[in-house]
């Protein structure tokens, strides 16, 4: 991962090869679909799909951070309800959209301390605690809006979901804005470095002096602060939270965050891995739809990416260790 | 486990020995809960009432019986709410052929056990770990069973399903599954590898257990136990569905770690996990009692969790000192 004194053709591919990879099995797909499907390569599907991609992959640059330190964070999806169901009830209830813009982040903050609290202090395996989490905030979102939708937003909310600039998505330009903030901050900072010294090997990042406690403080806020974002976008771009908002969103983001070549037991991974996976992910799924395949082969399709996919990832790592 | 309780002298002594007692919070727990809620409503202790919670919560007995074992060796089974739905579903098309209930029933347990070995086979095969896998086939299986029915729902079962979901079948089943289980955790040397496993996979395979056998063996009864809780499930509810058992992989993993039993493997009791899944159906049934709205059934089971799991964490860094 650190570079060292190797020719630096080999290097590239070393790093690169995996993603390229993975942009061939695009491209190669891109084909097939404009084959397929006369809307498939249209300017409207492309912006309607990438809107659609937009709050998955902000979800999934804060789990690339937590899944590099060695956690996961199964509750992203329920914070991604939470926050603007709170936001609109807040509203509703005749606070100043600001204010309660605000409340609502730092809710989502609070979720993400408490899982930082429980896996710092308490030692608790980030599976089980955010599995826990999940389904407490879950069930609250659904305990405060009594199972339906939020409404109550002011109308500049729902346009600026909807805007665009130069012709493309706001959303769209907010989320590369994420992305290339959280690419750097990885591979720029020292406390990025660190994230990678901690999941690599735990041991041996706190003997040579890292705070190990502080920086998964660091990844498990990060991601509960970038899901919290993702819902207010998603509900300004519906004008709508819903308390169904996100359901599935962990395990699309883990499926897609894993198929960028992130590891699951930590160490590894990067960003643009990220974004190519969610990207390969939302093209499929989008074809799917184009082609009229239900959702239900949908639901097979991404249990088997994620099976292929991890089991490939801990061959490869088997054969490296070799 | 009590081995640590021997080399500490003192007077810290009997709080180690609470301390290291799996079973004994859990109890507490749920003694005190059995307490409040008989005063907080004149409706719980009753005889149809305590019969209603008993068929309520047999499917979940039985199911965290499964995930006590694939916890205990190590791994997790999120694929046990899935296969139910799946198994169900395949077995009702079954019974719109008019074959016999029984057979149906037969059917069942088949998918479950079909289910089960493509889980053991992956766990083994591709080396990744248990969660993952079955995340990954949890979706399959819902997946298939959304398609295999078309989404629609299989209603209007003749009397002899109904019966295995009704009076006291339910719990003799469930009690009946917990006695085996029981037996087979601590008598058979099946019991052992599975605690051996989930202690240390290398120095069980070291010592000549046959991991991958162990770990199938685990899969598959946990896969089968789910489909048994699918057939209480069309018992109670007369229809068939195939998003049946829906949210039961994370009721089932509260019930075993409630009970005490260790994340990380290696540590759990039946017994446990059976108080476990007792308080959980009390919380349900009081719950409904006490008229607040099923919504905030998670917000409670995650509390629960939440406190078994720091108490789980307290008495680890406790044993740790001491030792």
């Amino acid at each position: 991962m650190i570079p060292n004194a190797r020719p630096r053709s080999n290097r590239f591919l070393e790093s690169y090869g995996y993603l390229l990879s993975l942009l061939a099995i695009l491209l190669i797909w891109v084909v097939v679909m404009s084959i397929l499907s006369r809307d498939f390569l249209t300017v409207r599907n492309i912006a309607t799909s990438a809107r659609g991609m937009t709050e998955n992959c902000i979800v999934a640059v804060g789990m690339t951070l937590v899944m590099i330190s060695g956690g996961i964070d199964l509750s992203v999806g329920a914070v991604m309800a939470l926050v603007p169901c709170v936001v609109g009830l807040l509203y509703g209830a005749g606070w100043p959209f600001a204010v309660a813009l605000l409340a609502g982040l730092l809710l989502g903050l609070l979720v993400g301390a408490f899982n930082a609290l429980a896996v710092v202090r308490a030692r608790i395996q980030p599976i089980i605690i955010t599995l826990a989490t999940m389904t407490a905030v879950r069930s609250v979102v659904y305990g405060i809006t009594l199972g339906k939708s939020v409404s109550s937003f002011p109308a500049y909310f729902g346009r600026l979901g909807m805007s665009t600039i130069y012709g493309v998505p706001l959303s769209v330009v907010i989320t590369l804005a994420f992305v290339l903030l959280g690419s750097l901050f990885l591979r720029r900072t020292i406390v990025g470095r660190f994230i990678y010294a901690v999941g690599g090997n735990e041991k041996a990042a706190v003997a040579s002096g890292v705070n190990a406690g502080a920086v998964k403080w660091v990844v498990y806020l990060t991601c509960a602060l970038l899901a919290s974002i993702a819902g207010i976008l998603f509900a300004s771009r519906l004008a709508n939270a819903t308390p169904d908002a996100g359901i599935s969103t962990p395990l699309d983001v883990i499926s897609a965050v894993l198929l960028g070549g992130t590891s699951i037991v930590g160490g590894q991974g990067r960003i643009l891995g990220t974004v190519m996976g969610v990207i390969l992910m939302g093209s499929m799924i989008n074809g799917f739809d184009l082609v009229g395949i239900s959702s239900y082969w949908q639901t097979i399709f991404i249990g088997c990416v994620l099976i292929l996919v991890v089991g490939f990832d801990s061959r490869r790592q088997a054969r490296a260790a070799q | 486990m009590m081995a640590g309780a021997d080399k500490v002298l003192g007077s810290n002594r009997l709080v180690l020995r609470f301390m290291t007692i799996p079973v004994l919070p859990i109890s507490v727990f749920v003694v005190a809960f059995i307490i409040f809620l008989s005063i907080a409503s004149p409706n719980f202790f009753t005889a149809s009432n305590i019969v209603a919670i008993t068929r309520q919560t047999a499917i979940l007995g039985i199911i965290s019986i499964g995930m006590t074992l694939s916890i205990v060796a190590g791994g997790m089974d999120l694929s046990v709410g899935a296969v139910m739905g799946l198994s169900i579903s395949i077995a009702g098309t079954f019974s719109s052929f008019g074959w016999p209930y029984f057979s149906v029933f037969l059917v069942t347990l088949l998918v479950g056990a079909a289910c089960g070995v493509l889980n053991g086979l992956f766990v083994n095969r591709l080396s990744i770990s248990p969660i993952i896998v079955t995340l990954g086939t949890m979706n399959v299986y819902r997946g298939i069973a959304f398609v295999y029915t078309g989404g629609y729902w299989v209603t209007g079962l003749p009397l002899p399903y109904l019966r295995i979901g009704s009076g006291l079948v339910p719990l003799v089943l469930w009690l009946a599954v917990l006695a085996l289980s029981f037996w087979a955790a601590r008598q058979t040397r099946f019991g052992r590898h599975v605690y051996a496993v989930g202690g240390s996979e290398n120095s069980s395979r070291l010592a000549g257990i046959n991991v991958a056998n162990v770990k199938m063996v685990v899969y598959l009864v946990s896969a089968v136990l789910a489909s048994v809780g699918g057939m209480i499930f069309i018992g109670r509810t007369g229809v068939i569905q195939p998003t049946a058992g829906t949210g039961y992989e994370m009721q089932a993993i509260a019930a075993t770690v409630i009970g005490g039993a260790s994340i990380l493997g290696g540590r759990g009791s039946m017994i446990g996990t059976f108080l476990g899944s007792v308080l959980l159906g009390l919380l349900l049934n009081g719950l409904v009692l006490l008229k607040v709205s099923a919504y905030w059934q998670g917000a409670f089971t995650g509390a629960i969790i939440v406190i078994a799991l720091l108490l789980d964490s307290a008495r680890t860094a406790y044993r740790e000192r001491s030792a």
